[in-house]
């Protein structure tokens, strides 16, 4: 809980650093609106618009493609543990697409797949897939020769191998591939629906934030850009951190350490 | 060929060298020896000899580069739960599994279970009744390797194999440990090859001795005078301790 208080500190440093720019340099509310101008149209973009229900379309948006990324990674990742030429051919796809970035493929994604939800979750599928396949090999080359020694020793099928032994003994780099897999999809996302507009009606906060523009909404658009930042933080210190306490930290196998 | 019906594990013509910088380096050459059924033996060798490079091989973890194990006059090349190996390695218990969960790996991994694991039991006599829900990394390097023996015992093996298990106990738990050990395997009748550089752990619980020398050559082997003895003359002890020093140093 020392890292939350220390957390919100600087925060609120930062937030004072903000109001005094403002006030020494001047600036018009629709350059740079003030805290208290983002918080109404935070308060408005809840109330009058559809902000609440923009942000669970991307959390669902993000969600989808994580989970389909998840499971393409696990296939991936038997292909490569099953022979010898199935390593190879992952890891040579993984060298090819892993430093591809997500908005490069935009135009081709928008050919084969349209402008809709499915684009956004290919988009997204992407970003989370290379890391979360890279840590997973990662994570099985670390894995002690004794664990699987074990296993050999109580003769587990390869079934029992993979789910009581590889997974949760590379649950360390799993984590780390997964954190690397969030934050990258959740940055694809956001990027992504400001160029493919209103996905499901209201579209994202993406399309939140980039629609602000139209009308020069200056502290909807800011308001929008905190919800981003509100997420990664929540999800960051939240949910990783909670899921990190109750594994690797309680079986103290944290990388860290 | 040794057709004994007694002998349970047979070892003949074992080699094994690992690859070095200069060229390879041999541990083990054309090494044979023979196990009867029940028999407790203890092998003695000084570190670096190959004790656990040979445990491995028997247990078929590892391969050797000529030679065969037989079980029960069988040859045998992959690892199964009729030769349970504990290795010496500090790395063995799963960090995510508590001490109980560790221990009972040993059984739910198994089809049909040959003896009902006595859980409570275990965790008596290794002395870690109240360390039962604690995670390894909470565990002193001696009550790891407790837990490594009480799951190694749980998977009820007909052979065990045991790489230095009460290395880095505390003297008081390492009496009591051996102690029990010795009752178990009586009680379980089982086959128990021991390995251990410490001439007195050889002296008070092997039934067998086998000598190893620093090159991996066989140098002694024969039936041990203090076997059985709970209380053994002190005199006696220290002539057999020198002998087996000369023994095990002189290369
Ligand atoms: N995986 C390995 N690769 C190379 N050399 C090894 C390996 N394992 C053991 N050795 C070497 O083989 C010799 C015997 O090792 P080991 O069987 O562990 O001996 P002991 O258990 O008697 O101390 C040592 O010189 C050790 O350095
Ligand atoms: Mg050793």
């Amino acid at each position: 809980m020392k890292k939350t208080g220390e957390r919100t500190g600087w925060i609120f440093l930062l937030i004072l650093l903000w109001v005094a720019l403002i006030r020494i340099g001047g600036f018009s509310p629709l350059i740079l609106p003030s805290p208290r101008d983002v918080l109404k149209a935070l308060y408005e973009g809840f109330t009058q618009g559809n902000l609440g229900w923009q942000i669970l379309i991307s959390m669902g948006l993000v969600l989808t493609g994580l989970t389909a990324a998840s499971v393409s990674a696990l296939l991936f990742f038997l292909v490569s543990v099953s022979s010898r030429a199935g390593k190879s051919f992952i890891e040579t796809l993984t060298i090819i697409f892993h430093p591809l970035a997500g908005i490069a493929l935009l135009p081709v994604v928008i050919l084969w797949f349209g402008t809709g939800a499915l684009s956004i979750v290919f988009i997204i599928l992407h970003s989370a897939l290379w890391p979360m396949v890279t840590n997973l090999s990662a994570g099985y080359q670390s894995l002690p020769e004794t664990y699987l020694m074990v296993g050999r020793n109580y003769e587990l099928s390869k079934w029992r191998m993979s789910t009581k032994i590889i997974l949760p003994g590379s649950l360390p780099y799993i984590l780390a591939g997964l954190k690397i897999s969030w934050s990258r999809s959740w940055r694809a996302l956001i990027s992504a629906e400001m160029i493919f507009g209103a996905v499901f009606k209201t579209g994202g906060v993406g399309w939140y934030i980039f629609s602000r523009r139209v009308f020069m909404d200056t502290p909807g658009m800011f308001a929008g850009i905190t919800v981003v930042i509100i997420i990664g933080i929540l999800m960051e210190d939240l949910f990783f951190g909670i899921l990190e306490k109750k594994t690797v930290l309680k079986w103290g196998m944290s990388l860290e350490s | 060929m040794n057709h004994n019906p007694d002998c349970i594990l047979s070892i003949r013509g074992i080699s094994k060298s690992y690859p070095s910088i200069s060229s390879s380096h041999t541990v083990l050459s054309n090494l044979s020896i023979n196990f009867k059924k029940g028999e407790f033996t203890v092998l003695l060798g000084p570190s670096g000899c190959g004790k656990s490079t040979l445990l491995k091989i028997i247990s078929s973890m590892i391969l050797p580069d000529s030679g065969e194990i037989y079980i029960s006059n069988i040859p045998v090349h992959t690892p199964d739960r009729k030769r349970i190996l504990m290795l010496q390695d500090d790395n063995q218990l799963f960090p995510w599994l508590t001490v109980k969960k560790n221990i009972l790996f040993a059984v739910h991994t198994s089809q049909g279970e040959r003896r009902s694991c006595n859980l409570e039991n275990l965790l008596t006599l290794t002395g870690l009744e109240k360390y039962a829900d604690y995670y390894p990394h909470q565990l002193s390097g001696g009550m790891k390797k407790r837990t490594a023996l009480a799951r190694a015992l749980a998977g009820n093996p007909e052979i065990l194999l045991l790489d230095e298990p009460f290395a880095s106990l505390d003297e008081g738990i390492r009496r009591t440990l051996q102690q029990s050990f010795i009752n178990i395997w009586k009680e379980y009748q089982l086959t128990v090859l021991l390995v251990t550089h410490d001439i007195r752990e050889a002296l008070i619980s092997g039934q067998r001795i086998v000598v190893m020398n620093a090159h991996g050559t066989i140098i002694c082997d024969e039936r041990n005078p203090l076997s059985g003895t709970a209380h053994p003359q002190e005199e006696e002890f220290f002539t057999l301790y020198k002998k087996y020093y000369k023994l095990i140093s002189n290369f």
